[in-house]
């Protein structure tokens, strides 16, 4: 696995969350979705978030593209997001887009402070997300290619008709989807190619950072393993990182450099996926790694009787 | 002679009206059977589109085979008596898939555990019911008083599928279908909740079917295994032949397919080929030669038949066409044979 | 967990209760638990309570009203015709000397009567054929769905007068209401069949059904108790528009003749003319009375289904 790539004028982290602690409040009590979580990623790196259903781990997501909704709030923390210069390229998806009202986005930028109106210019641009359940929020009365379109032209991008096709193209092509699937609906794509669809509308942009939320978990192990693949070879070719949120464990060994393990609300342990499957650390993780099935070998499952 | 408790006899199903023309079928021509003693773990593996939640309704008499015919006790599910259809749902149950969706909403969990048990003539009296599901809660590893008297969606996930397990103990079937009974349920409790459905076979004698898309758990829990792919078998025979040198190209793919958790053994060298589109009709050839690394040109005229390549395996692959062929009848006769249980 | 929080403001599942399966939390609105919930409902929910509150008011309206006043006045030549409101005749007269206060006050309750008759009438046969239909389909689904289908394609009002115009006769009150609900039960079978058709796929009937149940008791004990809310909207929902059928029966005389109902009030506004002769007080209380009527069973349906249909609550 290629490890992260380190940008010459781009030192120091592409995102950076500080002890962001984001609670629900209802009537009846308070929930600590997340609470108090820090970290990094580096440019060109794949960390992942890994934890159960409860854990925190979409919210810290949905927080970073400033998608928290009430009774939802963010009640402290700080996301810095380090742009990327926009002459730096990397081939085939065509030249990067300035961002309006980011003059200098190579400059770190607090995400929190943002309006809403600049936090939006950056989401796709800035920010790329490939939701849970992507595919099923593709357009169904749409072809791939408007859908493609779409996104650019939300952000002021103004190609002329040759311009577009060459784009739509080559996004195609780094997702390694035939040309003809740009005139195509949704419903005539299998599962796996709407999800490198979705792919290539979250690289249109040239994002610096993409936040996969569960990308494959409504797709077959093969196909999983040719999703996984595309989006780490356009990611490597962007030099974009990823975050990549997630409970499958195994799917995290094979796909990120370093993993975050949450918890109810806390991350308990970080580090290289080397490190956190050769030598866990936080009994949570252990229990993680313990309960995934071998098949190598078959191992007495134990039975729990009487209480819970 | 006492017939199977089920078989499956060259059953294909296909769906969509008549009006459709080349229409797949879900299943095709698959013929399997289940012998309720001794009692079996026998793993269905597919991708979606496998043909393997069909199975599992055809199994159940929920749905109508095209062609082929269904038996319980050698009789035709579609012909049985009345009387004959209340044994079936008493010998054949299910662990569905979804552990909050088999609850009715308006009840009480209590509910899931009383109707069989009303049905099925379990108790004689209300203090006797009670009694019997306490002990069914217990012997999954809940705790009654957490339980009874709760509505589904104030218990968690994993309480709901083992209560639906309990319920399962409590009819006492002869087979047990569990349709990926932990894909919806936490991680961290699947290998918990599968030791209690292994334990239905291993302490309560009962055979389990357990259709599931995670070769992994297939492996950790059942003795014999069917691979299929698109409506047709791939693979079958003794799980750890299957799993530990698999021989068929598709089952070689699924398991380097499979991520690892261990960063130093990397994902499957081999690139994947992705199906083509539309797919290929019946009678075509081998269902995966579109996406086989090693496809020949007799791979696309016929399907290939059985080749009985171990005692206790079979490929369908004409890549071991030195094997012995075997009928798609006879395909149980690969499968690893268990010693009588001790009902315990 | 990702869809639960993606939607508009949901809190995510409590970290101490892991349930797996990605479904929102909260207590989901079911037939047992909507007594509790109206009552709740009724604070919050400004439809509901107003509805409730013009319905209750009509008939504290009729019911005190016949305690103070005397309602044997809202007979023809009881009063001293085509009075204007005023003195002994607070709403007035009206060309046959009904006093349009004791008109008004008799009347009322009558058609709520037969509404309520109808309406009810027609929900239960409409339910019950709609689960014969929806569950067992076959040929009973066939021919019931077209004998709906049929039944609503004619318009309604035409077979309704028809069937009154056979009846010959004096018609009372009561064989209005079964008139009426001779065509009620068409729209509840079809919305209700297709709430059944859908019902029908949840595992926790094909559970019952693997648990040895019978039709009927899945259809009673499974199905029903989940269907009540949409039954009650569906009630409320036939009386309106059994209101509404034997108000336009009446309108055309052809309801009970010798009654004070609303609709036979309007009826004898038109056979006196009492629009020509400006009489207001003769047309405009019967309108003003089925206009409460109305907009308090509409507000209540309103308000009903903010409290069984989840997601408008929570926008609430």
């Amino acid at each position: 696995m290629t490890g992260p790539i380190g940008l010459g004028n781009n030192s120091g982290p592409v995102l950076q969350v500080s002890d962001l602690h984001v609670y629900y409040r209802t009537a009846r009590r308070i929930i600590k979705a997340v609470d108090g979580v820090s970290f990094d990623i580096y440019p060109g790196e794949r960390f992942g978030l890994v934890g159960e259903s409860g854990s925190g781990k979409s919210t810290i997501a949905m927080a970073i593209l400033g998608l928290i909704k009430p009774p939802g709030k963010i009640e402290s923390g700080e996301i810095v997001l380090r742009g990327r210069s926009p002459e730096k390229g990397g081939s085939g998806v065509g030249p990067v887009p300035s961002l309006p009202g980011f003059a200098d986005i190579s400059a770190p930028v607090n995400l929190l402070t943002l309006s809403a109106e600049r936090m939006r210019q950056l989401r796709l641009a800035g920010i790329a997300l490939i939701a849970q359940g992507a595919m099923n929020s593709l357009n169904p009365v749409v072809r791939i290619r408007e859908q493609l379109l779409d996104g650019m032209k939300d952000h002021g991008v103004r190609l002329s008709r040759r311009d577009q096709e060459e784009r739509i193209q080559g996004l195609l092509e780094s997702v390694g989807l035939r040309r003809e699937v740009a005139g195509m609906y949704p419903h005539e794509l299998s599962g796996g190619m709407k999800q490198r669809a979705v792919i290539a509308i979250a690289i249109s942009l040239r994002p610096r950072l993409i936040i996969a939320d569960e990308p494959t978990s409504a797709l077959d192990v093969i196909v999983q393993r040719q999703v996984m693949d595309t989006l780490r070879e356009v990611q490597e070719r962007l030099q974009a990182s990823i975050l990549m949120v997630g409970h499958d464990m195994g799917l995290m060994a094979q796909s990120v450099h370093r993993l975050g393990v949450m918890y109810e609300g806390r991350l308990v342990e970080t580090g290289t996926v080397e490190q956190i499957f050769a030598r866990p650390q936080n009994s949570y993780t252990k229990m993680l790694i313990a309960s995934l099935p071998s098949l190598t070998s078959k191992r007495v499952m134990p039975v729990v009787h009487g209480g819970s | 002679m006492i017939p199977p408790l089920m078989q499956v006899r060259s059953v294909t199903k296909t769906f969509g009206s008549a009006l459709s023309k080349n229409q797949k079928p879900a299943i095709e021509d698959f013929s399997m059977t289940i012998e309720g003693d001794p009692p079996s773990i026998t793993a269905l593996v597919g991708e979606s589109g496998s043909g393997k939640t069909t199975l599992a309704r055809l199994f159940l008499g929920l749905i109508a085979p095209t062609s082929g015919e269904v038996l319980y006790k050698g009789k035709s599910l579609q012909r049985l008596s009345a009387a004959e259809r209340h044994d079936f749902r008493r010998d054949v149950q299910i662990i569905f898939q979804d552990p909050f969706e088999v609850y009715n909403p308006y009840y009480k969990v209590d509910h899931l555990l009383t109707i069989p048990i009303d049905k099925f003539h379990l108790a004689s009296s209300r203090r006797e019911r009670r009694l019997i599901m306490e002990n069914v809660l217990a012997a999954v590893g809940l705790n009654p008083g957490e339980i009874l008297g709760r509505y589904p969606h104030q218990l968690s996930g994993g309480q709901r599928q083992r209560i639906a397990i309990a319920r399962v103990l409590l009819i006492r079937p002869r087979l047990i279908i569990a349709d990926e009974p932990v894909s919806m349920v936490d991680a961290s409790l699947r290998s918990s909740i599968l030791a209690n459905v292994q334990q239905l076979n291993r302490e309560f004698g009962i055979s389990i079917l357990y259709i599931t898309h995670d070769l992994a758990t297939a492996f950790q829990i059942s003795e014999n295994m069917v691979v299929l792919y698109r409506g047709s078998v791939a693979e079958a025979g003794d799980v750890e032949l299957v799993v530990q040198s698999p021989k068929h190209p598709y089952t070689q793919l699924l398991i380097d397919s499979i991520p690892e958790p261990d960063p130093a053994r990397h994902w499957g060298g081999e690139p994947v080929i992705a199906p083509s589109f539309g797919g290929i009709g019946p009678g075509h050839g081998c269902k995966f030669a579109d996406r086989c690394p090693h496809v020949m040109p007799a791979c696309r005229t016929q399907p290939p038949p059985f080749f009985r390549t171990e005692e206790r395996r079979a490929v369908t692959c004409i890549l071991y066409d030195t094997a012995p062929v075997i009928r798609p009848e006879d395909l149980d006769s690969v499968f690893v044979p268990r010693q009588p249980a001790q009902v315990g | 967990m990702s869809n639960t929080e993606l939607s508009a403001g949901q809190p995510p599942e409590a970290p101490e209760a892991p349930t797996g399966a990605m479904r929102s939390q909260g207590e989901p609105v079911t037939g047992r638990n909507i007594a509790p919930q109206i009552l709740s409902a009724l604070r919050h929910n400004t439809a509901l309570s107003l509805g409730v509150i013009l319905l209750v008011g009509l008939l504290l309206f009729s019911v005190v009203g016949a305690m103070v006043y005397d309602v044997g006045k809202a007979a023809p030549l009881s009063a001293l015709p085509g009075r204007p409101p005023g003195g002994d005749y607070p709403l007035g007269t009206d060309q046959q000397g009904r006093d349009m206060l004791a008109a008004m006050i008799a009347g009322t309750p009558l058609t709520l009567r037969i509404g309520l008759i109808a309406g009810v009438l027609g929900t239960a046969i409409g339910a019950l054929l709609a689960f014969v239909a929806g569950y067992y389909r076959g040929f009973a689904d066939t021919v019931i769905r077209t004998a709906v289908d049929v039944g609503l394609t004619v318009p309604g009002l035409l077979i309704l007068i028809i069937i009154a115009i056979t009846l010959k006769g004096n018609i009372t009150v009561d064989q209005v209401a079964l008139v009426v609900a001779s065509t009620a039960w068409l729209w509840p079978a079809r919305t209700m069949r297709s709430q059944v058709l859908t019902m029908r796929e949840r595992i926790y009937v094909q559970m019952a059904q693997l648990s040895g149940m019978s039709g009927p008791e899945i259809i009673f004990r499974e199905m029903m108790p989940n269907l009540i809310p949409f039954i009650a909207a569906s009630l409320i929902n036939s009386i309106v528009q059994a209101v509404l059928a034997s108000i336009g029966l009446e309108a055309l005389g052809l309801g009970a003749l010798d009654t004070p109902t609303l609709g036979m009030t309007i009826y004898w506004a038109i056979y006196n003319s009492a629009l020509l002769h400006g009489a207001w007080w003769v047309w405009a209380p019967p309108i003003i009375a089925i206009l409460v009527l109305f907009v308090g069973l509409f507000l209540l349906s309103i308000g009903l289904e903010s409290v069984t249909n989840p997601r408008l609550r929570r926008a609430a």
